[in-house]
């Protein structure tokens, strides 16, 4: 009887040991996840500043400040849409082949006029009266803004 | 009928294996993540590290070099190596390495430019 009892007593230390390890197990994969995740948000909000200031010194194919001329023509969608597609389509390019989300980079005009964004690929971008793009409503955005005008404000926006 | 006598340890064998069992899987458990608690520190580590140099060479908002001896210092300062290319990566670079792109304007001879700054980060051996 004393050798079961002591076998007994053995396989409830196995197994509290087995639910240790597992506990252990389970605290070393997610240790430092959502560290390394605010990391990665930290780097997406640098890369939209960034972005912002860089464009400060933007010129498009005639040589006009990027900034000075949508601020001449943000309160008409259409105007900015063919703007990004034509004189400043390079502007564009730079901007989409640099950012970390790729062509779920926006353009976006809020302010005293009505929301809107524009973003696609290079040649093909699409303006959209709304302040969030369609279809990417539930995704994980980082901005950054620059007032253009008095009622004006841009929005670079990165959805993931 | 009776079982013969096998001394204090023959007796306890079959719980002594039990026993042993239960104390490896833990000790390799604290084993195991130990080693995953370290690298995920490193990890973190490199991370930061990276960060700070793209805010090192991303400084002044108007590069006129992509060399950074602040940068230098910073990556000096986790232990990293850093390596900066202005648009494309040269093949068999920034493999194995952390890549951070950014939006960058640089004065050059014909005026300033847009490019993409892509800081490749890895840990020095």
């Amino acid at each position: 009887m004393r050798g079961q009892a002591a076998v007994m007593d053995a396989l409830i230390f196995m197994l509290l040991a087995s639910g240790a390890a597992t506990l252990l197990f389970f605290a070393s994969s997610l240790y430092a996840s959502s560290t390394n995740d605010q990391l990665t948000s930290i780097y997406n909000d640098e890369y939209a500043n960034n972005a912002v200031i860089a464009l400060h010194y933007a010129q498009d194919t005639r040589s006009t400040w990027f900034w000075n001329e949508i601020r001449g023509i943000a309160d008409n969608q259409d105007s900015v849409e063919t703007y990004l597609n034509g004189y400043a389509k390079e502007v564009w390019t730079n901007i989409t082949s640099s950012s970390p989300a790729g062509e779920r980079t926006f353009l976006c005009f809020e302010g005293s006029i009505v929301p809107y964004c524009c973003g696609g690929s290079t040649g093909n971008v699409d303006c959209h009266l709304s302040e969030t793009p369609s279809g990417y409503e539930r995704m994980t955005t980082y901005t950054s803004s620059v007032r253009i005008s008095d009622i004006t404000t841009a929005v670079l926006k990165l959805y993931y | 009928m009776k079982k013969a006598f096998l001394g204090p340890i023959g007796d306890d064998l079959p719980s002594i294996i039990a026993l042993m069992l239960a104390l490896g899987i833990f000790f390799s458990a604290i084993t195991y993540t130990m080693e995953v608690y370290n690298q995920k520190i490193a990890e973190t580590e490199t991370l930061k590290g990276s960060l700070e140099i793209g805010r090192a060479v991303m400084d002044k908002g108007l590069l006129t070099s992509i060399d950074n001896p602040v940068a230098d210092h910073v990556a000096f300062s986790y232990g990293l190596s850093h390596k900066e290319f202005l648009d494309n990566v040269p093949d068999g670079e920034c493999v194995k390495s952390y890549r951070y792109n950014y939006l960058v304007a640089m004065q050059e001879p014909g005026g300033v430019n847009l490019h993409t700054l892509i800081i490749c980060t890895e840990v020095k051996k």
